[in-house]
């Protein structure tokens, strides 16, 4: 367990969902400066910068010099897709631990949506491209990630005897507290039946099983505990972290859909922040899917296997509920920046900015990120008392 | 939207031999375990010296979904474990729901041609 914490000073989200008239580029620069400004500090007070982009988009670390940073210490991109944010932050804190840099900025910016036309195209595009063996699963159908997370899905739903009504409670859980979240996407009550009437996007996943797809950018700065002390905000200390890579062999025997990284990130990171499941106040979880919420939630522990769709169906996870769990709507109903969203999230919680979705009790949170079909893993442990 | 199958130096091997009506997998020379075309390295010993074997086209489905959206109707993809033990992912023929391919219908293999690009293993109901 370290003994000191690194530290996270400052946020910036910039306007996100059907924004339009600038690129990642332009978006990941506007997140950092809204971000520097949040902490009360200035461009200047920089010296590291990690970025974190989408193959295809404009972004990557010559954001540096968009942004006239000079003498970094620390430069580089960062990718393990969904899983990138937790990594980041991981990353920041060893180097302000070490001595390595001060002041890290963590971003990460996307630009799927094009005006007239829908943003999941962008997200198809690597399927497309494919050459040799993967082409003939491509040929075969397997045209999307959709596709993918179905086969984990249905494997899951089979193992545990799970209905399409378990996972609509997710996102019926995940809706009502957007309704209170003034950034989210989705903001009209959402109830079973209509996430029932919702068209199959891949059988057993339905449109509202699906995460959206959003254009904007997010930024974190991260500093040491003593930095800290004379900068505005609470400070969110980053007690714990982990990554679990599985890399599946599709075989017999596989834990394919059934059991993720999270099985190994969780129980590390909370190990290292010296906390159990029982301390942990809000759980912000990545959800690309109503499932990967729920496959994630056991593997960290909050509940048996095979028993997460019950707490979601009994309103554990929503508002009001024992277990806070995605309390701005998450990527199924607030926005979608990759693992910034659950990050955000949980930092605007825990400093007490949340108005009328606040949690009471918001001292500690768990914030997992999720890269490829289940393929990487991130989980941070943050909370507001340092060890 | 149809995409075609796109040889490479690598798979070249494996499209041949589908070409020729064989479905081939990787076999390690040094501990026997059989692994997936696309195997370069063993999952079993990590051998990166591996042999091509012919599979028997036997399987198993593992998981099932339904593309709605496909055209002309809705396509019935798989992962389908094979009896020497890999995965594939691929589609189910002559099926149209989910209820028609539950977990551990066995499947057998049918290969598939087109006009465009490489033949590629699909699977019918094995009956």
């Amino acid at each position: 367990m370290p003994e000191r914490n690194a530290t996270i000073v400052g946020y910036g989200l910039t306007e996100v969902g059907k924004v339009f008239g600038k690129t990642a580029r332009g978006f990941a620069a506007e997140a950092v400066r809204l971000a520097v400004a949040d902490a009360g500090l200035s461009l200047g007070d920089v010296d590291g910068l990690l970025v974190n982009a989408r193959a295809g988009t404009d972004l990557n670390l010559t954001l540096a010099r968009t942004l006239g940073l000079e003498n970094l210490r620390l430069l580089s991109e960062i990718n393990a897709f969904g899983a990138s944010a937790a990594i980041m932050i991981a990353q920041a804190s060893k180097a302000v631990l070490s001595g390595e840099a001060e002041t890290v900025v963590c971003v990460f910016a996307d630009d799927p949506k094009k005006q007239n036309t829908g943003g999941a195209h962008a997200y198809r595009a690597s399927s497309l491209t494919a050459t040799g063996f993967r082409s003939a699963e491509t040929a075969a159908g397997f045209t999307s990630v959709n596709h993918r997370y179905a086969l984990a899905a249905r494997r899951y739903m089979d193992h545990y005897g799970l209905t399409s009504s378990h996972l609509g409670a997710v996102a019926v859980s995940q809706r009502a507290w957007a309704l209170d979240n003034p950034v989210a996407q989705m903001r009209s009550p959402l109830t079973l039946d209509e996430y029932h009437q919702s068209r199959w996007v891949v059988e057993p996943l339905h449109l509202l099983d699906c995460c959206l797809v959003s254009n904007g950018g997010a930024a974190v700065v991260v500093t040491t505990p003593e930095r800290a002390r004379d900068l505005p905000n609470t400070p969110v200390y980053v007690r714990g972290w982990g990554q679990a890579h599985p890399g599946y062999v599709l075989e017999r025997d596989s834990d394919f859909g059934l059991v993720t990284g999270a099985a190994i990130s969780g129980p590390a990171a909370l190990k290292m922040a010296g906390m159990t499941v029982d301390d942990i106040d809000l759980r912000e979880i990545y959800d690309c899917y109503t499932y990967t919420l729920l496959v994630t939630l056991e593997d960290y522990g909050f509940c048996g296997k095979g028993e997460a769709a019950e707490l979601a169906a009994s309103g554990a996870l929503a508002p009001g509920g024992t277990l806070p769990t995605n309390t701005g709507g998450g990527q199924l109903s607030s926005f979608y920046l990759w693992g910034m969203t659950p990050l955000i999230e949980a930092l605007t919680q825990l400093r007490g900015e949340g108005g009328r979705r606040q949690i009471r009790e918001h001292a500690t949170a768990i914030v997992s990120g999720n890269g490829g079909i289940l393929d990487h893993h991130g989980t941070l442990v943050l909370a507001t008392n340092s060890a | 939207m149809k995409f075609s199958a796109i040889r490479d130096e690598t798979s070249a091997p494996y499209f041949d031999a589908l070409r020729e009506g064989r479905l081939i997998l990787r076999s390690c020379t040094r501990c026997g375990h059989i692994g997936r075309p696309d195997t370069l390295s063993c999952s079993s010993c990590h051998s990166d010296e591996l042999t091509w074997v012919g599979s028997t086209g036997d399987g198993v489905v593992v998981s099932a979904v339904v593309d709605h959206a496909s055209a002309p109707e809705p396509t019935v993809l798989a992962l389908v474990e094979l009896r020497e033990g890999p995965w594939l992912a691929s589609r189910i023929l002559d099926v149209a729901t989910a209820s028609d391919v539950p977990v551990c219908t066995p499947v057998r293999l049918r290969i598939t041609e087109f006009v465009d690009g490489e033949a590629i293993p699909m699977f019918v109901l094995a009956t």
